[in-house]
């Protein structure tokens, strides 16, 4: 009997306290029953072997006590769908909102090269820290929900599967998100080839220019350092992208090697923009050049000068976090995404 | 394998979806937990005591059975029967369970 006493204490160990003592009396009456039954049956005492033989018949401990309780979940399947659609919605808007923390962060700091590095290993590790953060909060909502408030279940799923519904009300199929768009990607390959002819070979247009006095005069907007350190690796980046479009237009859809290398035409360039971020102005204009045209008094000219650099640096700082999200949504879609395909067979 | 499997998992289903209508008509007259699964046994439904006492327990809190332990032959024993919300559960399933029967019987008999 002594294993027995082991085998119930081994099960209650897996019970809840509040119907432990009951269920394991439970438990010893019905073994007791059984042992009894196999001993009639066999014309023998009961005995270890007995027992062991018996407990046998029965499921392992922790099984046992498992068959006695409801099934446990953080979050149920009614409240599920519910849980999904809050999740959809809010990781986005936070993903969004750290991107551009990251981004005004980038804009106060003035950076060296070396800085680079950090800066953006602690903006992505912000960015982790605030999804995980986001989703824990959720999750822990949902879980108080679903343990406090029974008609919330009734709520978010009851009302929709069991209520009447309208058929007509049906969403419409949303378009395959694979399919190219042949006017957006042929505008783009448009003015990628404006602006590759026009920044490689007649830089001379990308200046200020004013008649005074009868006569033009013109002061370069960019700087040397972009045309010479800068400007070959955005030709090349250009030079990809406008191959890129020109592809996807023959193809007529998005597939995995073009959506990579999308993928890295984007990081390329946000890693441009960082590195221009962090170096030296890459405006040419200053505030006596724009004097010299005679128009403008010096501080007139310092103050226009300084918004023309801002407006620069912002530019970039948009181009980073808006490729950031870019890049961030395009991999999470290529990567979790159900192809139609499969869904229509799987059904 | 796979289908052997396949056929388990489905018959399986089918077991646990029968067992509370078993179980209940069985408990018309009060018997205690090992007796309910010994009688079952005999009629050919072989059930699993990690199976039966749980669901004992479960149709106990919805209310459909009644249960109280008695000292007999010098240990407690636990004797289920039916409540009266029970038996009018019972009646209106075995209803159902002759016409689920039919209309299934039909069914398997266009498959053959």
């Amino acid at each position: 009997m002594e294993l027995i006493n082991r085998y119930i204490a081994e099960v209650g160990r897996h019970l809840p306290e509040k119907t432990r003592i009951d269920i394991e009396q439970e438990i010893r009456s019905l073994l007791e029953d059984r042992l009894e039954d196999h001993s009639r049956k066999t014309g023998k005492p009961v005995d270890e072997d007995m027992v062991v033989e018996v407990l046998k018949e029965y499921s392992p401990p922790p099984k046992l006590a498992a068959a006695y309780q409801p099934e446990r979940f953080l979050i149920g399947p009614k409240t599920f769908p519910a849980f999904m659609t809050v999740v959809k919605i809010v990781l986005p808007i936070i993903l969004i909102l750290a991107a551009l923390g990251f981004g005004l962060q980038l804009g106060r700091t003035e950076l060296d090269s070396q800085d680079i590095v950090s800066t953006f290993t602690e903006g992505i590790s912000g960015m982790i820290d605030s999804i995980f953060s986001a989703l824990g909060i959720i999750v822990l909502v949902f879980a108080i929900l679903e343990r406090t408030l029974p008609e919330f279940k009734s709520k978010s799923l009851d009302s929709v599967v069991e209520g009447e519904w309208d058929p007509r009300k049906l969403p419409k199929p949303a378009p395959s998100p694979e399919k190219v768009k042949f006017a957006g990607l042929s505008i783009e390959i448009a003015i990628t080839v404006i602006a590759l002819t026009l920044f490689n070979f007649y830089p001379e247009i990308i200046a200020v220019s004013t008649r005074f006095a009868g006569e033009w005069r013109s002061a370069p907007l960019l700087s040397d350092i972009f045309y010479e350190r800068y400007l070959p690796w955005l030709s090349l980046i250009w030079g990809v992208q406008i191959i890129l479009n020109v592809v996807l237009i023959s193809r007529g859809r998005w597939e995995p090697v073009t959506t990579w290398i999308y993928l890295a035409v984007k990081t390329a360039t946000i890693m441009l923009a960082l590195v221009i971020l962090a170096g030296p102005s890459i405006t040419a204009l200053t505030a006596s050049d724009l004097a010299s045209f005679g128009s403008l008094a010096l501080e007139q000219a310092e103050l226009i000068v300084n918004i023309i650099r801002q407006v620069v640096r912002w530019a970039l700082i948009i181009a980073v976090i808006a490729s950031g999200v870019d890049i961030i949504s395009t991999a999470w879609k290529q990567l979790f995404k159900k192809s139609s395909v499969n869904v229509l067979t799987t059904s | 394998m796979e289908t052997d499997t396949t056929t388990n998992n489905i018959l399986l289903e089918l077991r646990r979806g029968i067992l509370p209508l078993a179980v209940l008509a069985q408990l018309y007259e009060e018997q205690y937990g090992y007796s309910l699964l010994t009688g079952l046994s005999e009629q050919g439904l072989d059930i699993d005591q990690g199976t039966l006492y749980p669901l004992l327990r479960r149709l106990e809190s919805q209310g459909l059975l009644e249960s109280d332990w008695r000292l007999e032959e010098a240990r407690p024993r636990r004797y289920y029967k039916l409540s009266a919300q029970g038996k009018a559960v019972l009646s209106r399933s075995k209803e159902d369970w002759k016409r689920l029967s039919n209309v299934l019987s039909n069914i398997l008999k266009i498959e053959e």
